[in-house]
């Protein structure tokens, strides 16, 4: 005996015959067992997915839509202290970090009178500083500027490096804050 | 009684921006869920999705009410969706997997269906929707919009903006896949009972 075509099932399953055309295939499909299981199947595999479990956008998926069709609306000013929140501490930190250099180094060596509580930052500063001394003194004949000592360079050399840091805090506070406003 | 859409959209046309959030809020399960089934990831899809809302928004006085306003909204969702998976992809045409696109000539393994096959049961539905998620993009995206937003071909064909006959073979190609893994899963969980 020869079955419905799987197109004229999934056609039946849906609904989608016309009643002249549904008749030719009526005698067999009440007669065979195997094509009724068939439309069945069909019926509800649709009816299953039909009713699956629809996906929800996160909470504050309408206010991120409303918050790009509409920039013009005045955030208020703890918003925008959390929305800078990165850059700021960013800033901060590289600022405080110079100054602190800078008040601790006289003739570009770091006093040793301090006190021992912050001798960790000491030495790590140490580190950076002569890490920063010997990356200029490698850079000074390459890239000789004029009308500037070895000091200059050093300063030069240390300010691109507070650059890098300060995009480094950047990048991960903005992600930090960035997540947790979310 | 809610609003519907054609009022909602009047009064965003007025001037009120904030009952956009109203349509927003109305069609936001179904699109993320149609964004899922193509991008198969959360964020991608929210991303997405935003990005669909939003030009949906500058497009909005545009409408002509040709179509239904649902019908219109799935053609951009599904649009910046395929560009959100092309560029994913790193290509420009995505990779599909069709082998028939020119018309329904797909031929179905002929495995007998178990008499005794539950399709009410709990276990037949989780296998359909497993099975729904595994189909290949193409596929999975029009039979999301032929179950999920209860398309018709002609509304599917005004969404994709592909042809009537491309429409169907994917159609066809979809439940042949999915009746294929279900009878497969399911005689497996027969025989294990047994």
């Amino acid at each position: 005996m020869e079955h419905l075509s799987f197109d004229i099932i999934c056609r039946i399953a849906d609904g989608d015959m016309p009643q002249n055309e549904m008749e030719l295939y009526l005698v067999h499909w009440k007669s065979c067992q195997s094509c009724q299981q068939e439309i069945e199947l069909q019926r509800s595999i649709v009816s299953v997915s039909h009713k699956a479990q629809l996906v929800n956008p996160s909470k504050s998926f309408t206010q991120s839509v409303l918050d790009v069709i509409i920039p013009s609306q005045k955030k208020k000013w703890y918003e925008w202290l959390l929305h800078n929140m990165g850059n700021i501490i960013a800033m901060a930190s590289v600022l405080a970090f110079l100054g602190y250099i800078f008040s601790i180094t006289d003739t570009g060596t770091f006093q040793n009178d301090k006190p021992t509580k912050i001798k960790p930052v000491i030495e790590f500063l140490k580190i950076i500083q002569e890490g920063s001394h010997q990356l200029g003194s490698y850079l000074t004949p390459k890239f000789p500027i004029q009308n500037s000592d070895a000091s200059q360079t050093h300063t030069i050399v240390f300010a691109l490096l507070a650059i890098v840091v300060l995009v480094f805090i950047d990048r991960i506070a903005g992600h930090f804050f960035r997540q947790l406003r979310a | 009684m809610s609003d519907t859409d054609r009022e909602i959209i009047q009064r965003v046309l007025d001037g009120d921006i904030r009952s956009f959030g109203i349509l927003v809020d109305k069609h936001k399960a179904k699109a993320m869920t149609l964004a899922m089934r193509i991008l198969k990831n959360r964020e991608d899809a929210e991303e997405a999705l935003q990005d669909a809302f939003v030009r949906l928004y500058h497009a909005l006085s545009s409408f002509e009410w040709k179509s239904s306003f649902s019908t219109w909204l799935y053609r951009i969702v599904y649009n910046t969706c395929m560009t959100a998976a092309g560029k994913r992809n790193g290509k420009h045409h995505l990779s599909l997997d069709i082998v028939d696109e020119d018309g329904p000539r797909v031929e179905v393994e002929s495995d007998e269906l178990q008499p005794d096959m539950r399709m009410e049961s709990n276990e037949f539905s989780k296998i359909v929707y497993e099975e729904v998620e595994k189909l290949p993009l193409a596929y999975g995206s029009t039979f999301t919009l032929f179950t999920i937003q209860d398309m018709s071909y002609e509304e599917i064909v005004h969404v994709t903006g592909l042809p009537l006959g491309t429409v169907k073979a994917r159609l066809f190609r979809a439940r042949t896949m999915l009746r294929e893994a279900i009878v497969k899963r399911m005689d497996h969980s027969l025989v294990t009972k047994e």
